[in-house]
């Protein structure tokens, strides 16, 4: 008899029960990277161990499953990113990290326990990747090193033991392949101990797959890859010459198969599913099936195939009320089974299952943050379209508040894609909002067999667009909706703008983003793209290029729509060129309707940072409240939490309008979405406008209410508040100098992220503080000398550089504490020498001439006009700075050769005198060197000026200048 | 024979290149009826030496009008076939596009022939590669046009004459035509 499993909650991380009340997602914790991914069973299944991330590191976490306890390995990726790991054995893991300039690493790191304390030793290993790690074979595995040669890679194929291995040293390994260039990956089959080889042909532009075994050098043919519309993937073997194969080549759907290597003939049909497609076949590790997966009801459902069926999945199925559980790892050992959940409603979780008490344990959530919210669940069901073919469907209602809106989400493609009911992040933001969303697997899509996806083909604007229709025509006469609006990106963008224009009494607004408006553009986007190879690829999809490609592309008819539409695109997008974008806006303001722009400057077909999805998001949803004059609802301001996440949409809103970085500049837009902002009394608002008060960006300098509403946003705990403000406090700035609540605030910030910025804040308060319980040099200087040795870029030198200096032009060092921090810049910096005379050659403004010879330099000539106002009133505009040229001379006993230091200041001030911005950095040189500073000024404010101070390291000033108007 | 007509030919397709800047006020130059306006938009990361456009005849726009901040290049020239032929990315570093159809563009007389934007890009760290490219971007350049250059845009019409057909500009007038 099936019974449910017993789920018990272990409280290793933060996991809470959601809450009764309906809560507003917070953008900034939907939108953001996993914080607990890869999660596996170390090979005995003593250890669930998973990869922690946060903003700055990665960890391998180890949860001691029997003890219920939680183990950090060392933080194993500072500054790049932690890809992947694989158990080698019970206590070597191999870890795959990228840099930020996209260079992959592979490390090898083994571990030791003793007690509660774990010691780990890292090893870079050679370039390459694991292939396999053995599991019949507990001493070897297989690694292939990859060698560029010229312009192309090879590789090496090693069966190499663990021992010389954690020495990445490879001179007992023995060499089982070496490839030619065409290689494209090594790949192991554990039951037939043989080895694959995916080979791309530069001639076919097919990619082949052979095999060998580990003992000939013989590489035998298997099968090669058709490109167009069949698939064939290899499963596994399963006997000395048969293959089991994912196949469409003789069959609608993705059939698995038998495939005779000698004869290479496809065989029997070992499992087919008449209305969707496989998407992963599985053999055990002596080479027999077991299970299929493909799609149902829009979840990965994985099928037991003849007496395997296992009895513990179906209890599985049916202990998750919602959700599809998958085993995605097992262990002989311990018996333990480890279980990923993930979801239309679940952002994915992981269990284990224990097989010695049958019960099972949570681990950890993926997104942990996210697990207060009670998300929504979607809704399958199929309609019939005109031709009676089912057409799948999908839809998604809030939980809670109700906007009564429907928006109709058709997906991108269209062909080969497909919409599913896995977690998706943007249905959630747009179902928590009060939003039901509708979305369509129309003909075309990916999933339902060969004959349905070429139906879609050539079917822009026509056939693809009367299937979504159907399914709206059904969902509509069985709901009462006050509006409908249609909202998709890519070929979801070109559909929704069809559906519209097709449909206009049920449409009341689109929300189009990276989409393709017009098609014959797409075959004359770039002049690559003109060739019969690119253009072939198109019709592929899009159907023939022919002149009647103008009459379905709503460029040719922005005159038919009559509703608000918004248009998002990436400026950097090589897909749907963003040329589709502007062309749609400039012909919909021709005929004067009523659209609205957003153009993200560093995205492409897509967003590449989270921070713009986010704004994205709120975007959209502000854009539905506006046009469709939906009220904010009364419990976005019930309590602090919803406050927190409505004000940080608004927030988002206004501060991308402000900097004008990734979108154009807006400032009186800003300034709106701020005032909106303000009733949410969240912290990102309060943080975000109190630095404005302080700094006078599109607002009167108000330094106490800038000053207040930091406050307000540190009392909410925002990490940012409470480093402008301890830093404020440290240097005096906009309020009295505070050292101890500069103190207080900053070591905050520390415990909440201890990034370089806040390490150097501290120990520059060490030096700066005027109240003796604070001041401490031994400790500032012992603090600056640690961050030294640990600066791994430019910026990080610059950052320290610009706070050591800041540190050593303050005059209020005894004698010995001078030297101390003296001792410290001879070692930072390498410096001999202190003690020069400073003498000014030109001081004022520099115009910046451009070189009429290629590729030299242009030079900053010196402005002999006197230091007039008018000047600094027009720097900012011209090709103007402010800056110095001098010269150094060193005491005659010392040689021309050596180095000194000279500390250079900017300050600003505002009309009313007072300070509000400083620049300090130090600058080194030989007496020799050429000497000067420039400072290019942004945002000349009226009435305000500058002054230039030159300090050595003892702190006193050479020389002063001030720049008034 | 055959190395010294080619290095006659070089000669010949060098020497007879003449330098031109690119127009920067907005009043019509054209005075032949055997002339066209090029425009073309440069969007690089770098600055760029020299520019070689062959065909009806042998053009270099140099790096006064190539550099990393500039937007459009706008001259006139004797109409006819054109092709891109060499890009000298500095001294030493060049791109030529002799074999190369997708580099050929038309200048139609009394016109103004947008034939796309030069997007120049560097991939890679550590073994970098420049990509090039004529990206069609017909309806910024039309409001280029609009912004910078409603005089001559008023005596001519915007045409695409790049690689492939767009109709974009010529439905655009149109519209315009029907409406005035």
């Amino acid at each position: 008899m099936k019974h449910i499993i017993t789920i018990i909650f272990l409280c290793l991380v933060n996991t809470s029960i959601a809450q009764e009340n309906h809560l507003f997602i917070k953008a900034e914790e939907l939108f953001t990277a996993a914080e607990h991914r890869s999660g596996q069973l170390s090979p005995t299944g003593k250890y669930f161990s998973f990869i922690l991330q946060t903003k700055e590191e990665a960890y391998i976490e180890l949860v001691d499953i029997s003890e219920q306890r939680i183990f950090s390995l060392a933080s194993i990726a500072k500054d790049v990113r932690l890809l992947n790991f694989t158990w080698v054995n019970k206590d070597v893991i191999y870890l795959e990290t990228s840099s930020k300039r996209g260079r992959n690493k592979q490390t090898l790191l083994t571990f030791e326990r003793i007690g509660n304390e774990f010691k780990t030793k890292a090893v870079v290993l050679e370039k390459g990747y694991l292939v396999n790690i053995l599991a019949k074979d507990p001493v070897n595995v297989l690694f292939a090193k990859t060698e560029r040669i010229n312009s192309y890679t090879i590789q090496r194929l090693y069966k190499i033991s663990v021992e010389d291995l954690k020495r990445n040293d490879f001179s007992n390994a023995k060499q089982i392949d070496k490839s030619n260039k065409n290689l494209i990956r090594y790949k192991y089959d554990v039951a037939f101990n043989r080895v694959f080889g995916e080979f791309y042909s530069d001639e076919t532009k097919l990619v082949s797959v052979q095999y060998r075994t580990l003992e000939k050098n013989k590489w035998f043919p298997l099968f090669t890859k058709p490109n167009k519309d069949e698939t064939i993937e290899p499963v596994g073997f399963i006997g000395p010459d048969r293959l089991a194969v994912l196949t469409n080549k003789e069959s609608d759907t993705v059939v698995l198969q038998t495939f005779n290597i000698s004869s290479q003939t496809l065989g029997d049909i070992l499992y087919e599913n008449s209305n969707n497609d496989l998407i992963n076949a599985y053999v055990t590790a002596d080479g027999k099936l077991n299970s299929v997966e493909y799609f149902k009801n829009g979840l990965p459902f994985r099928e037991w195939l003849g007496a395997t069926t296992n009895e513990i999945v179906e209890r599985l199925r049916s202990s998750f009320e919602s959700g599809s559980p998958n085993i995605i790892d097992e262990s002989s050992e311990f018996k333990r089974l480890l279980i990923f959940v993930t979801g239309d409603d679940n952002a994915g979780e992981y269990y284990v299952y224990d097989y010695k008490n049958d019960s099972m344990t949570k681990m950890v959530s993926v997104y942990p943050k996210l697990d207060k919210y009670k998300f929504a669940p979607s809704e399958s069901f199929s309609v019939a379209n005109e031709e009676g073919v089912e057409i799948e469907a999908f839809i998604t209602r809030p939980q809670g508040y109700d906007a009564n809106v429907l928006l109709v989400r058709p997906h991108g493609g269209p062909i080969g894609v497909r919409d599913n009911n896995l977690f998706n992040r943007e249905v959630q933001f747009l179902a928590n909002r009060g939003f039901t969303v509708l979305r369509v697997n129309f003909r075309g899509s990916e999933g339902f067999g060969k004959s349905f996806r070429k139906k879609g083909v050539g079917q822009f604007g026509q056939l693809i667009e009367q299937d979504i229709s159907a399914v709206v025509d059904s969902v509509l006469a069985n709901n009462n909706f006050n509006k409908v609006c249609a909202i998709g990106a890519s070929y979801g963008a070109y559909s929704s703008m069809v559906l519209a224009a097709k449909h206009p009494e049920i449409y009341d607004c689109v929300i189009a983003s990276f989409g393709i408006y017009d098609i014959p553009l797409l075959f004359n986007s770039t002049n690559r793209n003109t060739t019969d190879e690119f253009r072939d690829k198109v019709a592929r999809v899009v159907g023939e290029n022919k002149p009647e490609n103008q009459a379905i592309s709503p460029v040719y008819y922005a005159q038919k729509f009559n509703i608000p539409i918004l248009l998002i695109g990436g400026v950097l997008d090589r897909i749907a060129h963003y040329e589709h974008t502007n062309r749609m806006h400039y012909m919909l303001e021709k005929h004067n309707k009523d659209v609205s722009l957003v153009a993200y400057k560093y995205a492409a077909h897509g967003h590449l940072t989270w921070s713009e999805d986010r704004h994205q998001a709120a975007l959209e949803v502000d854009f539905l409240h506006q046009k469709l004059n939906i009220p904010i609802p009364d419990i976005a301001f019930e309590n602090d939490h919803n406050k927190e996440a409505y004000g940080y949409d608004f927030t988002i809103l206004s501060e991308y309008l402000q900097n004008g970085d990734d979108i154009d500049k807006d400032l009186e837009l800003a300034a709106e979405y701020l005032v909106r902002a303000e009733p949410f009394d969240s912290m990102e608002a309060s943080y975000s406008m109190g630095v404005r008060y302080l700094s006078g960006d599109n607002v009167k300098v108000d330094h106490a209410k800038g000053i207040e509403l930091l406050e307000k946003s540190v009392a909410a705990g925002h990490p940012n508040a409470k480093f402008r403000l301890g830093t404020a406090y440290m240097n005096g700035w906009f309020a009295p100098t505070n050292d101890k609540r500069a103190l207080d605030l900053l070591t905050q910030v520390q415990q909440q992220s201890d990034v370089l910025k806040v390490k150097l804040a501290l120990a520059q308060l060490r030096c700066l503080a005027e109240d003796e319980s604070v001041k401490d040099i031994q400790a500032c200087v012992d603090e600056f000398r640690l961050i030294s040795k640990q600066l791994i870029n430019r910026e990080d030198a610059s950052l320290f550089s610009q706070s050591l200096a800041r540190t050593l032009v303050k005059d209020n060092y005894t004698k010995q504490e001078r030297n101390l921090l003296i001792g410290l810049v001879t070692e930072a910096y390498k410096i001999e020498s202190f003690a020069f005379e400073l003498s000014v050659e030109d001081v004022g403004y520099f115009e910046y001439i451009k070189s009429a010879v290629f590729g030299r330099k242009g030079e900053l000539n010196y402005l002999t006009k006197p230091n007039t106002g008018e000047l600094l009133a027009i720097l900012a505009e011209e090709n103007l700075y402010l800056g110095f040229d001098f010269e150094i001379e060193f005491g005659s006993f010392l040689s021309s050769s050596e180095i000194t230091m000279i500390l250079v200041e900017w300050k600003k001030f505002d009309k009313d005198g007072q300070l509000v911005s400083i620049k300090i950095e130090p600058i080194t040189g030989k007496e020799s060197s050429t000497w000067n500073d420039y400072f290019k000024i942004e945002n000349i404010e009226k009435g305000s000026s500058y002054q230039l101070s030159v300090y050595d390291v003892y702190g006193k000033r050479h020389f002063q200048q001030k720049f008034v108007q | 024979m055959k190395y010294a007509t080619v290095c006659l030919l070089a000669m010949f397709l060098f020497a007879c290149k003449s330098t031109v800047e690119n127009i920067k006020v907005d009043n019509d130059l054209i005075t032949s009826p055997d002339q066209g306006y090029l425009l073309i938009g440069i969007q690089t990361s770098h600055d760029l030496k020299s520019m070689l456009l062959t065909g009806q005849a042998g053009i270099e726009l140099t790096h006064k009008d190539l550099s990393a901040d500039a937007d459009y290049i706008l001259i006139n020239l004797p109409a006819g076939d054109y092709k891109i032929r060499k890009i000298d990315l500095s001294k030493y570093f060049y791109l030529s596009f002799d074999e190369d159809l997708i580099w050929d563009f038309t200048i139609q007389a009394g016109k103004v022939n947008y034939i796309g934007h030069l997007e120049m890009f560097t991939r890679g760290y550590y073994r970098p590669s420049t990509y090039v490219d004529l990206v069609n971007k017909s309806s910024q350049a039309l409001q280029f046009m609009q912004e910078s250059y409603p005089t001559i845009l008023n005596k001519r019409s915007l045409v695409f004459g790049g690689t492939g057909n767009d109709e974009f500009l010529t439905f655009v007038a149109e519209q315009q035509g029907e409406t005035e």
